[in-house]
């Protein structure tokens, strides 16, 4: 990708919301040194970033309405727990609270020397016999509950993974149950129009046929034979008409042994098909075909 | 966005206290971002607890990365929004793995506090005129990538339209948005 083509991706880059070979892209050519580029990502970091103010004044104006306290109260709150408890945790800056906190246990140590002048010695040894066992007990089931804690949050994560898994296997058998029914509504149509397609030069054993139906408002392409789909690549459909030329139908991925079956946009109404063809372009498609054809052939009877 | 306020201390001032241990600076940054990023945080969560416990988070991570914060990388409040949409976008994939689907349109409840700082407020006035000035489907597409997480081919399912067509009109849209937002700054 050339220095431009990475230009263009600076605005999505600056919303997390590159494709994955988009991403490692720009990361190669900013790890390679572009000065300008970094510039300018982080220049629309903050433009991103000023979308989030956009909010405030939405708040702002219906707090004055509510007359409810805001946020940062609660969330002081929150904090402030943490600062208390982190006194004890190396590694982190500690305020003036936490300090506040750090001595308190000297404070008691000093408290109970004095009290314990005052007490006979076996009441104080007994006492502290007894303290002993207390904290050793509460040391122990600490621990045990820490160790269970640990376990069931390990288990939780194993599970929240398993069921993640499960939701993508679901979508997508979703998707594949969605192109076969589609697939079969279009086949059944009455007014079912076939397009064969002839392989070309670059995959000498593919083949694919288009089935559309015009009252369905609908199209299934279905191929076999195409090299899988390179890195950064995607096949795309056209439909080329006498009125308008090629107009995109559809980008669809092959995968290595597998058929595509794959819902496609039917001919806009009105236009006189020609050929129908499959191209090799850029990964998110074209508005024109600009890469090498692989597959072509024109409608049948209807 | 500018870190400079008036007789107010930087928000770099600010971070730098807080690597000192200065807990009133933590208070302070929370003060002037607490609000916003609550809001940010609620329009990926529906749950208000959810979002202030990303916000505290943010804040915990602001206080104990402090030390290594690097200013030329960008600014305090640049940094905090970025990570605050980050985490609340892992809470939001988190909750969902816990629980099924609910056809969720993420949330925008305000919450009140009649106390705003006025460079804040006009801040946010610069920001929602450029917005207001997008063509509304730029706008559109902008919003439900920058406010969701989606992915670039569900915004362009989302909007019915070619994902081609949302990169474009996100690309038009932020290079308008920077070119409104330096305009007014000067």
């Amino acid at each position: 990708m050339d220095h431009q083509a990475i230009k263009d991706l600076l605005p999505l880059a600056a919303f997390d919301r590159l494709e994955p070979d988009e991403a490692r892209e720009l990361e190669e050519h900013l790890r390679a040194g572009c000065d300008e580029c970094e510039a300018e990502l982080r220049e629309l970091r903050e433009v991103a970033a000023s979308l989030a103010l956009s909010l405030e004044q939405e708040d702002s104006e219906a707090a004055s309405e509510a007359g409810s306290e805001g946020p940062e109260e609660r969330i002081w709150e929150r904090l402030e727990a943490r600062l208390d408890g982190a006194v004890a945790q190396p590694g982190r800056p500690a305020g003036a609270k936490a300090a506040d906190s750090a001595r308190r246990p000297a404070r008691r140590r000093v408290g109970a020397w004095r009290a314990a002048t005052a007490v006979m010695a076996a009441g104080i040894i007994g006492l502290a016999i007894y303290a002993g066992q207390l904290s050793d007990r509460l040391r122990r089931a600490n621990e045990e509950h820490q160790q269970q804690l640990a376990a069931m949050n390990s288990r939780l994560a194993s599970l929240n993974a398993e069921l993640e898994r499960t939701r993508v296997e679901v979508g997508t058998l979703q998707r594949v149950l969605g192109d076969r029914i589609r697939l079969e509504k279009v086949l059944s149509a009455p007014d079912l129009r076939l397009t064969r397609l002839a392989p070309l030069t670059p995959a000498p054993g593919a083949h694919a046929i288009v089935a559309v139906s015009a009252t369905n408002k609908a199209a299934v392409f279905q191929a076999a034979g195409l090299p899988p789909t390179p890195a950064g690549k995607t096949y795309e459909l056209w439909w080329i008409t006498k009125e308008h030329g090629p107009i995109a139908a559809g980008l669809f991925r092959a995968e290595d042994g597998h058929p595509v079956v794959a819902p496609v946009a039917p001919p806009p109404p009105g236009e006189h098909v020609l050929l129908s063809a499959v191209t090799l372009e850029p990964a998110g498609g074209v508005s024109k075909p600009t890469g090498a054809m692989y597959l072509k052939g024109a409608p049948g009877p209807a | 966005m500018a870190d400079a306020k008036q007789a107010m201390p930087a928000d770099r001032d600010l971070v730098v206290a807080m690597a000192a241990g200065d807990s009133e600076a933590l208070r302070s940054l929370n003060a002037r971002y607490g609000r916003m990023l609550a809001a940010l945080a609620r329009r990926f969560l529906s749950n208000e607890s959810d979002a202030e416990e990303v916000v505290a988070d943010v804040l915990w991570q602001a206080w104990r990365e402090a030390k290594t914060f690097d200013a030329a990388r960008g600014s305090v409040s640049v940094w905090l929004v970025t990570l605050a949409r980050s985490r609340a976008i892992d809470r939001l994939r988190t909750n969902r793995a816990r629980k099924p689907p609910s056809g969720e349109q993420p949330a925008s409840e305000p919450v009140a506090d009649p106390a705003v700082d006025l460079n804040q407020a006009q801040r946010a006035s610069i920001v929602r005129t450029a917005l207001a000035g997008l063509d509304s489907n730029e706008r559109a597409a902008l919003q439900l990538a920058y406010f969701s997480d989606l992915s670039q081919s569900e915004v362009a399912e989302k909007l019915g339209i070619p994902l081609g067509t949302v990169k474009t009109r996100m690309r038009s849209a932020m290079i308008k948005l920077r070119e409104a937002l330096s305009g007014r700054r000067e």
